[in-house]
C-alpha cells in the first residue's frame, strides 16, 4: 500500500519532527562557545595552570579542542567529530592530560572515537580509544568523557575516566 | 696614575686592610676569626636592598684579603643554608665568628678594603648591575645616594658616580656602555649574570664573588626577540675564555632558563647558578677539614651485579640544588634519597660540599651531572665534549661519585617539547664516562633509555611537583604501573626540591600495589640486569620547542 501524506498532515508532521528534534539541536548550541577552566571545583590540573574548551556544532559535525597553558607554555588537542558517525579516527596533537607521568601520545596520534548526544541533548559522551607510549612501549587506553551541560547552560562539567587510572578526574569550565 | 704611586696605593691599602683585620678580636692567635652579618628579606629597591648590596661590595672586597665578612640570609631566601653552614664553619675548622649588627658597624670593621665609592641610581634599576661591575675593578663599595654620608664618614670619596648617566635609556645601551668603558679589564673566566628578579626587586646574592673576581655583571637577554641585547650577550659568550663560567642566572623578566643555559651550552660555558647563591668569597677560601676525604653512601660494588625481582622498584632523585630544599627540612634519612651535587664547588665551595658529606645520613646518596657545572648536552658543540668530560670525571673521582645525571631542556620542558638525548649524545656519555654505573636523565618525564654492558641510562618517568594532591600523586604513579605492565618496573620519580621526604614517604605509603623503594645506585644496577624498557633516543619528528617567554 502506498502511503500518502496529505499536505497539513506534512506539515503537522515536519514540525513534530522538528520538535523532537529541538531539545538536542538547542542544547548542542548552548555547548557552543568558549568555556573557562575553574580550578576551585575541579581535579588538580598541574603542571598547567590553565585549561579552556572551545566547542563549535555546526549541524552534524562538532569541533572541540582543549587548550593548556601555563608558565608561556601552551598545547592543544583539537578534533572535529562527525556525529552521524558511529566510530571515527581522528588524530590529534598530543596527549596533554597528564604532563607529570612519562606517558605520550602513542598509535600515530590517532584516537578511535565513539561521539553521541546523550540526556536529550545535554551531555556529550566521547568513547576514546588510545594508545600511550611509555618506558616499555605501547599501552592501549580507554578514555569515557562526558561533557555535561548545567541547566542555566553556563557551567560546563567534564567527567573523565581512564582505564589506566584509578581515580575519576572531574573538571569544571564557565562559559565565557 | 704611574707605576710608582700605583705601587704606593697598594701599599697603603694593604697596611690599612691589615690594621682592620687586625682589629678583629682574637681570643686565639691559632684560631681563624670572621665576621658574620645577618641579611633580611627585603630585596626592595625601596627596601633594604640599596644597604644590602653595598655589605655585599664590601663582602666582596673584605674577602680578597682572606674569609672575612660572611652573610646570613632571611627565612626566604632560596639559600636555607647560611645559618647552618656557619655553624659548621665554627664546629668543624675552628671558626669564631663576631657578628656585625648595623652597616656602619660593618663600615667601620671593613671600609679600609674599599679605595671609595661608586653611586648607583635608585632611578635606573640596571645602574646598579654596573656599579657592582665598576665595585669590582675600582675597588669601590657600591652605594646610592643616601648611603653617602655613611661612606664619607668612614672615610672614603666618591670613585664613579652613576646618578643621572643612564636615565632614559634601554638595557643595551646601558650595558653597551659599560662593555665600552669596562669589559676589557674584567675577567674572562666569570662573568655574572644578575638575574632573576626584576622590577623593584632584585637578589644579589653573587655579587661578593663576582667583585671578589673583577667579573663583569649583566643581565642582558637571550631571547631572540631583543636583538640588540642579545647581540651584546653573544659578544660576551665569543670573548670569555673556552669552559669558563657564567655565574648568576635569566633575567625572568627577558627570557628564560632553557634560552640561556641552551646559549652557554653552545658555547661550551659553564653555567653555576643562581644569583641568590651566597657567600662564594667567602666559601671558596674555607677548604677541607684536615683528614677529611668525600666518601659516598654507596650501596653495590663498581663490578656487583644485582637481579631484581619481578616488582616494582622506584628511586627518589632531587636535582635542584642542594643547598635549597629539602635538605634541611625534617624527615630526610627516612628513604633512600639521591641529591645532584654541584660538582664545581670542588673549586669554589669545597667547605660546603664538605658540609654536605659530613652531614649526609645512610639513605643519602650523592650523584654528579655529566658535566662539570649546569650544561645541556645536545648544544654543546663535539670539540667541547673531550675537556669538559675531562674535567667531570677529575671531579667525580674527587666526590666519590659514580652515578651521572644528565638533564636538557634546549628542546622543550616538562610540559612541551622534548628533554631527550640524541644517540650522538648518549653515545658521547657512554664513552666519555667508563666508570659511572648508571645514568639518569630528564628533569620532568623523559623517554631516553638505553643499556649498554649492564650499565643503564634511565629517564625520570615522574616529576613530583610540590602542588600535586597526595591523591592525585599516589594514582599518577599507580597510573604509570598500571601503563608500565612488566616487572621489573623501573619507575624514577625525580622530586621537586620544595617538597619534602615526608610528604614523599606518605605518597608512597599509599600506593596500592607493593612497590620497593631502592638507593639510586642498587636501582641503576638491577636496571642493567632486566631490560623492561624499550632502547629510545630522540627522534627526528619528535617536537621542539625552545621556551620562548
Amino acid at each position: 500500500m502506498k502511503l500518502s501524506i496529505k499536505p497539513l498532515k506534512k506539515l503537522l508532521l515536519a514540525v513534530t519532527l522538528a520538535g523532537a528534534c529541538l531539545p538536542v539541536a538547542h542544547a548542542a548550541s548552548d555547548f557552543d562557545g568558549h568555556w573557562k577552566f575553574d580550578p576551585e571545583m575541579s581535579t588538580a590540573l598541574d603542571p598547567w595552570s590553565t585549561m579552556s574548551i572551545t566547542i563549535n556544532a555546526q549541524g552534524d559535525e562538532v569541533s572541540i579542542v582543549r587548550k593548556f597553558g601555563g608558565d608561556k607554555r601552551n598545547a592543544s588537542e583539537s578534533m572535529i567529530l562527525d556525529m552521524t558517525l558511529p566510530t571515527q579516527v581522528v588524530e590529534v596533537e598530543g596527549w596533554w592530560d597528564n604532563r607529570h607521568i612519562g606517558a605520550y601520545m602513542g598509535g600515530d596520534k590517532q584516537q578511535t572515537v565513539e561521539a553521541k548526544w546523550l540526556d536529550e541533548g545535554r551531555t556529550l559522551q566521547l568513547n576514546i580509544n588510545l594508545i600511550l607510549e611509555t618506558a616499555q612501549g605501547e599501552s592501549p587506553v580507554r578514555v569515557l568523557r562526558e561533557m555535561r551541560l548545567s541547566r542555566d547552560g553556563q557551567t560546563l562539567r567534564v567527567l573523565q575516566i581512564r582505564s589506566s587510572r584509578n581515580l575519576p578526574i572531574v573538571r569544571v569550565f564557565r562559559k565565557q | 696614575m704611574n707605576t710608582r704611586s700605583t705601587f704606593l696605593g697598594l701599599i697603603t691599602a694593604a697596611l690599612t686592610l691589615a690594621v682592620a683585620l687586625a682589629a678583629i678580636p682574637r681570643s686565639d692567635a691559632a684560631q681563624p676569626q670572621a665576621y658574620v652579618m645577618q641579611m633580611t628579606d627585603n630585596w626592595l629597591i625601596d627596601g633594604d636592598l640599596p644597604e644590602q648590596a653595598m655589605l655585599m661590595s664590601l663582602q666582596g672586597l673584605a674577602n680578597r684579603h682572606g674569609p672575612t665578612l660572611y652573610l646570613e640570609y632571611g627565612p626566604k631566601w632560596p639559600w636555607q643554608i647560611t645559618k647552618p653552614l656557619r655553624g659548621f664553619y665554627e664546629d668543624t675548622h675552628g671558626y669564631q665568628f663576631t657578628t656585625l649588627e648595623t652597616a656602619k658597624a660593618a663600615l667601620d670593621a671593613l671600609a679600609s678594603a674599599a679605595k671609595g665609592y661608586v653611586v648607583w641610581d635608585k632611578e635606573v634599576r640596571t645602574s646598579l648591575i654596573v656599579a657592582f661591575t665598576v665595585s669590582g675593578l675600582e675597588d669601590a663599595l657600591v652605594v646610592s645616594e643616601d648611603l653617602i654620608p655613611l661612606a664619607e664618614a668612614a672615610g672614603l670619596k666618591m670613585l664613579v658616580d652613576l646618578r643621572g648617566e643612564f636615565r632614559g635609556m634601554v638595557d643595551h645601551e646601558i650595558y653597551q656602555i659599560a662593555m665600552d668603558r669596562y669589559w676589557e679589564r674584567c675577567s674572562r673566566d666569570i662573568v655574572i649574570w644578575m638575574g632573576g628578579h626584576h622590577g623593584r626587586r632584585m637578589e644579589p646574592g653573587m655579587a661578593d664573588w663576582g667583585i671578589y673576581r673583577k667579573a663583569f655583571f649583566t643581565d642582558l637577554s637571550h631571547n631572540p626577540k631583543h636583538t640588540e641585547e642579545l647581540a651584546l650577550t653573544h659578544q660576551i659568550y665569543r670573548e670569555q675564555n673556552p669552559q669558563s663560567y657564567v655565574m648568576g642566572w635569566h633575567s625572568y623578566k627577558k627570557d628564560t632558563e632553557g634560552q640561556q643555559v641552551a646559549m652557554t651550552s653552545s658555547y661550551g660555558l659553564r653555567m653555576e647558578g643562581l644569583n641568590t647563591l651566597p657567600n662564594i668569597s667567602f666559601n671558596s677560601q674555607i677548604g677541607f677539614s684536615e683528614r677529611f676525604e668525600f666518601k659516598n653512601n654507596h650501596s653495590v660494588e663498581p663490578d656487583e651485579v644485582v637481579i631484581p625481582e619481578e616488582k616494582v622498584y622506584i628511586a627518589l632523585v632531587q636535582t635542584d640544588g642542594i643547598g635549597i630544599g629539602a635538605w634541611t627540612k625534617p624527615g630526610r634519612g627516612k628513604l633512600p634519597y639521591s641529591w645532584g651535587m654541584a660538582l664545581s664547588w670542588v673549586d669554589f665551595s669545597p667547605g660546603v660540599l664538605e658540609y654536605f658529606y659530613a652531614g649526609a645520613k645512610p639513605n643519602d646518596y650523592f650523584i654528579g651531572y655529566s658535566f662539570p657545572s649546569y650544561i645541556y648536552p645536545k648544544p654543546v658543540p663535539d670539540s667541547a665534549y673531550p675537556i669538559l668530560q675531562s674535567e667531570t670525571r677529575r671531579l667525580m673521582k674527587a666526590l666519590d661519585l659514580r652515578v651521572m645525571d644528565t638533564m636538557d631542556y634546549s628542546e622543550g620542558n616538562r610540559h612541551v617539547g622534548n628533554t631527550d638525548l640524541t644517540k650522538n649524545v648518549v653515545d658521547h656519555i657512554y664513552n666519555g664516562y667508563p666508570d659511572v654505573i648508571g645514568f639518569t636523565n630528564g628533569y620532568g618525564s623523559a623517554r631516553t633509555y638505553d643499556n649498554r654492558d649492564g650499565r643503564a641510562m634511565i629517564s625520570y618517568d615522574y616529576y613530583l611537583g610540590s602542588r600535586r594532591p597526595k591523591d592525585e600523586a599516589i594514582a599518577d604513579l599507580e597510573e604509570l604501573m598500571a601503563l608500565n605492565t612488566k616487572r621489573p618496573y623501573f619507575l624514577l620519580i625525580h622530586v621537586r626540591e620544595t617538597s619534602s621526604i615526608d610528604t614523599v614517604a606518605e605518597i608512597l605509603d599509599g600506593l596500592e600495589e607493593s612497590a620497593e623503594v631502592v638507593p639510586l645506585d642498587v636501582f641503576l644496577k638491577m636496571a642493567g640486569q632486566a631490560k623492561t624498557y624499550k632502547t629510545r633516543y630522540r627522534q627526528d619528528d619528535d617536537p621542539v620547542v625552545r621556551n620562548p617567554l
